[in-house]
């Protein structure tokens, strides 16, 4: 009896470290914030867009079956406020007709173009170009997944710097320009990571942004929420202290020698772009050779992804994640706990571990030991649902805390209607929703031991246009 | 204490302060709401008027009083607005400005101990700045921070304050390549009017060795063909950096007679500046000097090789046949690899499959 109440202790301890730790990305997410709206000067933008002597960027889309949705994507990076850009889109071995709609809608003719090649990739079919667009290029090659097709379009681009970015995405007309500011004021930025959230109610058409609305789903605002707690202030606060080892591979700036220097991400990782993430900090923060390069998240840089509304396309992607991570901290456990990488060894791996990596373990066996203590009569009815309440109020003062960190910048929701249906997500995450995901990670917790290393179901993307979405105005 | 105890009192609290943060959330969207319906019916109204105001049809009277109602709206209005205009346009609203009394405040600000007051204060006056603010500029020059530096010297550069360059070159005398882009460019805000205090520099250079290589990409940046002497002198420097902007600025100049200076530095220690030399010989269109680009195909850095490659392209017929030659009879095997490249890259010779080089 002593033993389960000891565990019961245990697992408030877990909870309570868990949350100071958030308290304190909050605290420090908030300060950053601040201090880059601060630093923001008067028409910084513009003059970064009017500037020659801005550097050129090389942005990489790689596609695997996205016919629906990659003329859309193109277009909407055409419109990127830049001054000097190339768009590298590469299908991956599609068994779907996205180069025939490419070949199409831009009409393409084959051209000889090469590179270094540094990373190894699968065959490259043909390299395109298209007439009206001499800033697109088009790469047709052997499938080999997301992390392949992104190495081989990096051996084909002329820029220093290197954006990839994925095949649902879409960019504010600005984002490229708040993305590689940090490149301009700090010569030893070596990455920068950018704000992802969900696009599902966002409305596009011709390429530009008409409204940035929130998902209409319930399930769609719970993710809305999720985004914005991870990048409003999680990301900026573990960035704070060298431990952003999760760079959502949706909007990425990185230098083109440093990428080539890491190999690249890794062409059989289920989470390329996590595994990417740590093998990056390990190799800007190993002490052995120290170098002057960091990794900087930029809050202002904001990218619009698809999130899934379904509960199958969630549960898959979700199991993918969880069993990526896990893939991601085995593949890099040299650094835990290891003082050689300084904070990134010390405190992100473990708490990637322990607080991500773990989380939805500890969480089931909590709720477990909860009913077992239960049944056992070594906690009563009111300190059980005491103590799941406190889990539930502590979760939810921290979404809030998310909303009102969105709501005082420019990213606010459009109107008090999602304002709103935001508050009431923030307040209905627990009743069920929360501990659908929490299955989902157990599954793929389960999954990944047993072996499973595959990518699961893919989603069927849609970009939303100004008809499936009302028209409300942007709210910029 | 008693674990029922501890996690009710933590779980009241949590509840309050989430009572709390619905409540400011509220507030910041509701006060949020405010600002910009106010700002945008006072664009509404200002804007207009400004343009009638420019175009003399509106007295300052009538403007001076719809943005006397709202001083801090107007400032940052007139701000966005002038950014907008050219150095000549501006001048047209000084007299607005003046009477508002916008710059009054930035000027104070421009010595408040807080830092990003300053930064903000020496931004607001490169916009709205009159002659008098110049002078509290040039002190903001000397302050700790570069960034601050950084906004004065950019503010000075907009007010066209070109007999500044000197102290402005010695305020962000900065190092890195980036920092130093960005210090040309706060010069090159000056436009023309910079090429005097820039060739000074260049034919006399007191200052640092950062300074230096700013003032050399301005010149580039401005194709002062006056700068051509100067600079042939500095291509033997013993900085790198000097060297390097050097060779760059030349070829921008485009000025031929520069070529016979330039070639010499093909044999640089230093493969940046032999990289730069062999763009520089492309852009010159140096047909005299094949053999030494040639020779740069063999170079151990791949840029040199490429940019030799670009090169003996750029030079026409007679740099394509030596290309062509060197593709198949170098004995450098890796020149022989780049030459191909670059015949490919632009369709002179035939496609080969595959995305691997050959």
């Amino acid at each position: 009896m002593n033993i389960l109440r000891a565990l019961l202790w245990f697992v408030l301890g877990y909870y309570v470290i868990l949350q100071g730790i958030y308290l304190i990305l909050l605290i420090l997410g908030s300060i950053q914030l601040r201090r880059y709206r601060r630093e923001i000067s008067f028409d910084e933008f513009r003059r970064i867009g009017d500037s020659h002597l801005t550097m050129p960027v090389s942005v990489i889309v790689p596609c695997y079956n996205e016919a629906a949705i990659v003329c859309a994507v193109i277009r909407n990076l055409l419109r990127l406020n830049y001054p000097q850009f190339e768009i590298i889109v590469v299908d991956d071995g599609s068994t779907d007709p996205t180069m025939e709609v490419l070949r199409e809608t831009f009409i393409l003719r084959g051209i000889d173009r090469f590179g270094r090649r540094i990373i190894g990739t699968k065959d490259i079919l043909g390299v395109y170009e298209s007439p009206d667009h001499p800033e697109l290029i088009v790469v047709e090659k052997q499938n080999g997944r997301r992390a392949d097709a992104i190495n081989a379009a990096v051996t084909l681009a002329r820029y220093p710097l290197i954006c990839v970015i994925d095949a649902d995405c879409v960019l504010e007309e600005d984002a490229l320009l708040h993305v590689a500011r940090p490149f301009l004021r700090d010569t030893s930025v070596g990455a920068v990571a950018g704000v992802v959230r969900p696009s599902n109610g966002v409305s596009v058409a011709e390429g530009k942004i008409l409204s940035t609305r929130f998902p209409e789903t319930l399930l769609g605002m719970n993710q809305e929420i999720e985004y914005a707690r991870s990048f409003q202030w999680a990301r900026t606060g573990l960035a704070r202290l060298q431990s952003m080892l999760c760079i959502s591979g949706a909007l990425i700036l990185i230098r083109k020698d440093l990428f080539e220097e890491l190999g690249g991400p890794w062409a059989d990782a289920i989470t390329d772009d996590i595994e990417f993430a740590m093998r990056l900090n390990g190799l800007l923060h190993d002490r052995r050779h120290p170098r002057s390069q960091k990794l900087v998240f930029n809050p202002d840089a904001v990218c619009y992804t698809e999130v899934p509304e379904t509960f199958g396309l969630y549960a898959s992607q979700r199991n993918r994640w969880q069993r990526g991570t896990l893939q991601a901290i085995w593949r890099n456990r040299g650094m835990l706990f290891n003082p050689r990488y300084g904070m990134s060894g010390l405190f992100g791996m473990p708490f990637y571990l322990i607080f991500e990596g773990l989380a939805a373990v500890v969480e089931l066996a909590a709720w477990i030991l909860m009913a077992v203590c239960l049944i056992l009569g070594v906690a009563g009815w009111l300190e059980i649902a005491a103590m799941i309440y406190l889990a539930c109020i502590a979760g939810i003062a921290l979404s809030l805390s998310a909303v009102l960190l969105t709501e005082s910048t420019r990213l606010r929701s459009a109107d008090w209607g999602d304002l709103g249906r935001l508050l009431l997500a923030v307040f209905l995450d627990n009743l069920g929703f929360h501990q659908f995901h929490l299955l989902c990670r157990v599954t793929g917790t389960v999954q990944y031991l047993f072996g499973r290393r595959d990518l699961g179901s893919s989603m069927t993307r849609r970009i939303p246009s100004p008809q499936e979405t009302t028209q409300k105005p942007t709210h910029s | 204490m008693h674990l029922l105890t501890l996690v009710l009192w933590v779980s009241g609290i949590l509840t309050l302060f989430s009572v709390l943060l619905v409540a400011v959330i509220a507030g910041v969207r509701s006060k949020t709401d405010r600002q910009v319906r106010r700002w945008e019916e006072f664009q509404g109204l200002a804007r207009p008027l400004l343009g009638r105001f420019l175009m003399g049809e509106a007295s300052l009277e009538k403007i001076l009083t719809l943005l006397g109602k709202h001083p801090g709206m107007a400032a940052e209005f007139l701000m966005g607005e002038c950014s907008r205009m050219n150095a000549a346009d501006r001048s047209m609203l000084r007299p607005l400005i003046e009477a508002l009394g916008c710059t009054a405040s930035a000027e104070a600000e421009l010595t408040s101990g807080n830092r990003d007051r300053r930064l903000r204060a020496a931004e607001t006056l490169g916009y709205l700045g009159t002659e008098r603010s110049a002078v509290i500029l040039r002190t903001a020059l000397g302050d700790k921070v570069l960034g601050v530096r950084f906004a004065a010297a950019e503010a000075l550069a907009r007010l066209g304050s070109s007999q500044d360059v000197r102290e402005i070159l010695k305020a962000i005398d900065v190092k890195g390549e980036v920092s130093q882009r960005r210090a040309a460019e706060v010069i090159l805000i000056l436009g023309p009017a910079a090429s005097e205090p820039v060739l000074s520099l260049l034919t006399e250079p007191r200052g640092s060795v950062n300074s230096l290589a700013i003032a050399i990409r301005v010149a580039g940046s401005l194709h002062l063909r006056e700068a051509t002497e100067p600079l042939r002198h500095l291509l033997s420097h013993g900085e790198v950096n000097v060297r390097l902007n050097a060779v760059r600025a030349l070829a921008s100049i485009g000025d031929p007679s520069a070529v016979e200076a330039i070639a010499p530095l093909a044999l640089d220690e230093s493969w940046e500046v032999r990289s730069a030399v062999m763009q520089a010989l492309g852009k010159l269109e140096a047909t005299g000097h094949i053999p030494l680009l040639l020779r740069g195909l063999s170079d151990g850095q791949w840029w040199v090789r490429f940019n030799a490659a670009r090169a003996l392209h750029d030079l026409g017929e007679a740099g394509i046949s030596a290309l062509r030659e060197a593709s198949e009879h170098l004995t450098d095997r890796f020149g022989r690899d780049i030459s191909l490249q670059i015949l490919e890259e632009h369709g002179i010779v035939n496609k080969t499959t595959g995305g691997e080089r050959p």
